[in-house]
């Protein structure tokens, strides 16, 4: 009994551009394209906006950015530290980072600077700051001062590191 | 770097660019962007120990995603929050005649931006973080066959708004 092939959907015209269609779906779309001008049309758009994306520059954070993650002061953490700090709004997190408060910091953040180029630049020389005790210290105050970042943060651990 | 897992700061110092190119595109804008980032390496350092050695950048990828995913949804919760696909969000690109390149740039951004983050989320981890169809469907929790039409969806929507902006 003879049938006429099934059509795939369009859009395995992206996954032939991605390398991710079957032989069989790749044969099809070959043959497509021979043939129809409008699958070499829709083929066409399709590359353009996904080169469009892929020719995109990588993005600099802006030159503080580094810095300010690092001008934090390591303090120990408290045994007593909770584990899953209360959810809060991050419009307010970010008053909370208003210029004053960080004008308060600028001298630890002129000398964080520094320490951020030695790290973030290869260097010849290995330079190990203690950034881990800077990150617990930070995700720790950041719950006890309702910083609404860190407060996602233990909810996505388990689904985020276990494939 | 021990048994092939970096340590923080050779995750920060070699990939943090790249951390930040995902976020932003992901974000749309330099200040979600950082804040993303900055929660990311934190869940990258507290999960560090459990990494198993392998694509690394696809591993980090997917923790940005996931904490833009969690921004989303907790802004979604709280309405009072700009969602990053809030179209008032996706600002006009400042016209220059000297920077053309920055400005073609900026176009895409914008489109991407406007995506609805169904779309953008597949678009981003496949044309910018370089994801394949499976490591997609395994960070979304979706089927392979929806990765790829949802990728093709925003393709296309993409081609649409560029083409209307370049009109």
């Amino acid at each position: 009994m003879n049938r006429e092939p099934l059509m795939p959907d369009e859009d395995v015209l992206s996954a032939y551009l991605d390398g991710e269609c079957t032989d069989a779906e790749r044969a099809w779309v070959d043959e497509q394209l021979a043939t129809s001008e409008e699958t070499r049309a829709v083929l066409a758009e399709v590359a353009e906006a996904r080169d469009a994306v892929r020719a995109l520059p990588l993005r600099d954070a802006p030159p503080e950015f580094w810095a300010r993650l690092l001008a934090a002061d390591p303090q120990p953490v408290p045994a007593d530290a909770p584990s899953v700090p209360a959810p809060v709004d991050l419009a307010e997190a970010r008053r909370r980072r208003s210029p004053g408060r960080w004008l308060a910091a600028a001298a630890g953040v002129a000398a964080a600077a520094v320490i951020a180029a030695v790290i973030l630049v290869p260097q010849p020389q290995t330079v190990t700051p203690p950034v881990g005790a800077f990150t617990d210290a930070h995700a720790v105050r950041s719950s006890l001062q309702d910083d609404a970042v860190s407060s996602l943060a233990p909810l996505a651990v388990a689904a985020g590191f276990r494939r | 770097m021990t048994d092939g897992v970096p340590t923080w700061e050779e995750v920060a110092r070699d990939h943090g660019r790249f951390m930040y190119t995902v976020a932003y595109r992901l974000a749309g804008n330099d200040e979600d962007a950082q804040d993303l980032v900055q929660e990311a390496l934190i869940r990258v350092r507290r999960g560090l120990e459990r990494y198993e050695p392998g694509s690394l950048q696809g591993w980090l990828a997917r923790i940005v995603t996931n904490v833009f995913l969690d921004e989303v949804r907790r802004r979604r919760r709280r309405p009072t929050a700009a969602l990053p696909d809030d179209p008032e969000r996706v600002l006009p690109p400042s016209p220059g005649a000297d920077e053309v390149s920055t400005q073609l740039s900026d176009d895409i951004q914008a489109a991407l931006a406007a995506l609805p983050e169904e779309f953008r989320v597949p678009v981003v981890l496949c044309d910018v973080a370089d994801q394949s169809y499976e490591q997609i469907a395994a960070s979304l929790g979706i089927p392979v066959g929806t990765v790829r039409s949802r990728l093709h969806r925003g393709r296309r929507m993409l081609r649409t708004m560029l083409s209307e902006g370049a009109a």
